[in-house]
């Protein structure tokens, strides 16, 4: 094992190896190991390597490459949920790391973008109002006319309904029953729901009670 | 000098005279960065300890400058040619010890805590046996990569986190915290990468959020009849509980086709009804109605605080066809709930 070029090209093999049981989730890293394996092989000694490792950005590539695999195997998880400000946000990522040509460019961006974004942030806010907004429609359905109850469920349906709006300003009856991250969370049938709908536009339009 | 000091100062000295060809030796940062490096070395011979060391303010300057070198301009390979000094180890693709590239595993290592430590020491120490296996710094990140000793330290403890949590979550009796995490130590066990970790982990946790929602719900749509009946016993029949027991008598019947008797045969309910609602009823209540079991107390509110204020309504009547719920964008029957939530249909998400 004195060879130290052998050794560098053993690394970047046993990664590849590694990479290539789910190649699918390695996309990124495995074209990097591959870059680096070819310039390994150019390069022909370890010196050259170096010097050319320095040319080209101290490997800042393996490190865009790993970020890359990583938002870009997220984002596809929130597409196939159709979770959309979240993938969205996601891809906004990916971009960023695409357009890094440092290490530091790399983690100040991302930091940057970490303090300013709100996408997944709302979409969470949405998600977790809407369960409290179902609730009191539900309990408006049987709640007495002028008790106590309904009063407390008014007030519920409307605070949670003003947080979601604020984190999802599109949010409608129709959105609700049709977007697949609000409606996989909701147990009731499509027909049940016609009768919560009644309740919930009265409520809406202040027509309830 | 301490052993990891030194470990941590040799890897900055080494980062430093590595950028010596590339950068030029007239390089600003890389003069600061050395100059700060080599005073941190003065403190550490004349006794500053890792704590010390770590805290002072030159460390972390340092720091920030090794990285701040990778971005800096290189000189072109002529300008190179003309700095390279014989014996120049960093031009000549000299790679460093393997003591350099463990110095953060060192490090970590020494700043545990003793709980930390009893945990994750046998990482460390297979870490530390393929150092000194090693003949440099490369061949140690390639035995690291082989053998998998960073992949079992982010995975292990993740499966025993979810064995934790099933053994802590026994007595809360959730369908759905049972099933995320027995699949989560599952999967985890046959992974063999941190990026199958990371994907499998978001996925589950995404679905496992759906699961945990949805039944929430659910537990709170079944339970309007006992809830009502509930309050009736606890405050006393105000009118507006009267109202709200003899509303939802008519509607759930209508809604969702169940009157009491289905409500108590609903397999999800009745695990909640027994281990979770029952449990919690006060030891003087139980002894002020003389009951001792769930059945009991189910029976006392039915008798006692639902029958007499519905006895001049309608009769409801059950209903099949209405009796549905809907589950990861399927319709099932109502009753096969916890079968569902047991090994809910999840929709498949594979990346090929």
């Amino acid at each position: 094992m004195g060879n130290s070029f052998e050794m560098q090209k053993r690394y970047f093999t046993s990664q590849l190896k590694q990479f290539g049981t789910k190649p699918a989730l390695n996309r990124a890293r495995i074209n990097d190991c591959e870059y680096y394996l070819d310039m390994l092989e150019e390069a022909g000694s370890p010196g050259e390597f170096k010097t050319r490792i320095q040319q080209t950005g101290n490997m800042v590539s393996t490190a865009k490459a790993e970020s890359f695999d990583r938002y870009d195997n997220r984002a596809f998880i929130y597409e196939e949920l159709e979770q959309e400000k979240k993938a969205e946000e996601d891809r906004l990522r990916l971009e960023i790391i695409k357009s890094a040509e440092t290490h530091t460019d790399l983690s100040q961006k991302l930091e940057d973008f970490e303090q300013k974004t709100k996408l997944s942030f709302n979409e969470n806010k949405a998600i977790n109002a809407l369960g409290s907004i179902m609730n009191a429609i539900f309990h408006l359905q049987t709640d007495a006319k002028g008790s106590g109850d309904e009063e407390r469920s008014l007030v519920k349906f409307h605070a949670y309904w003003k947080l979601m709006r604020e984190a999802d300003p599109h949010v409608s009856w129709e959105k609700i029953i049709s977007y697949k991250p609000y409606r996989d969370r909701i147990i009731f049938t499509d027909e049940q729901l016609t009768v919560l709908e009644k309740v919930f536009r009265e409520v809406c339009d202040g027509r309830h009670s | 000098m301490d052993a990891t000091v030194k470990q941590i100062l040799d890897s900055f000295r080494f980062s430093v005279d590595n950028y010596t060809s590339s950068l030029g030796s007239d390089n600003e940062k890389l003069m600061r960065a050395k100059e700060l490096v080599e005073s941190l070395y003065i403190k550490a011979e004349d006794g500053a300890d890792m704590m010390a060391i770590s805290m002072d303010p030159e460390f972390g300057a340092a720091g920030a400058l090794i990285g701040e070198l990778a971005a800096e301009p290189v000189l072109t390979p002529e300008e190179q040619a003309s700095t390279e000094t014989e014996g120049d180890t960093a031009s000549d693709g000299a790679v460093p010890p393997a003591s350099i590239a463990a110095a953060g595993y060192h490090m970590a290592y020494d700043s545990m805590t003793p709980a930390v430590r009893e945990k994750q020491g046998r990482y460390y120490s297979r870490i530390f046996e393929l150092e000194e296996e090693a003949e440099n710094a490369v061949h140690f990140n390639t035995l690291l990569v082989e053998d998998g000793v960073l992949f079992e330290m982010s995975r292990e403890p993740l499966i025993e986190a979810a064995k934790e949590t099933l053994k802590q979550a026994e007595d809360i009796y959730s369908p759905t915290v049972n099933y995320q995490q027995e699949l989560v130590a599952e999967t985890y066990a046959e992974v063999s990468s941190i990026t199958e970790l990371e994907f499998h982990g978001t996925l589950m946790a995404e679905l496992s959020n759906v699961e945990h929602e949805w039944d929430a719900l659910f537990i709170e749509v079944i339970g309007l009849l006992p809830t009502c009946a509930q309050a009736i016993e606890a405050f006393g029949p105000m009118d507006d509980l009267v109202g709200k027991l003899r509303n939802s008598h008519r509607f759930m019947a209508e809604f969702m086709g169940i009157t009491w008797n289905e409500v108590f045969a609903d397999p999800r309910y009745l695990l909640f009804w027994n281990n979770v609602f029952w449990p919690r009823i006060p030891a003087e209540k139980r002894t002020k109605y003389g009951v001792n079991s769930a059945e009991g107390w189910r029976d006392l509110l039915k008798e006692k605080f639902y029958d007499p204020f519905v006895k001049d309504e309608p009769v409801p009547q059950p209903d099949p066809s209405k009796a549905h719920v809907r589950l990861w964008r399927k319709v099932f029957p109502l009753h096969k709930t916890l079968d569902l939530l047991n090994d809910p249909p999840r929709p498949v998400i594979e990346r090929h």
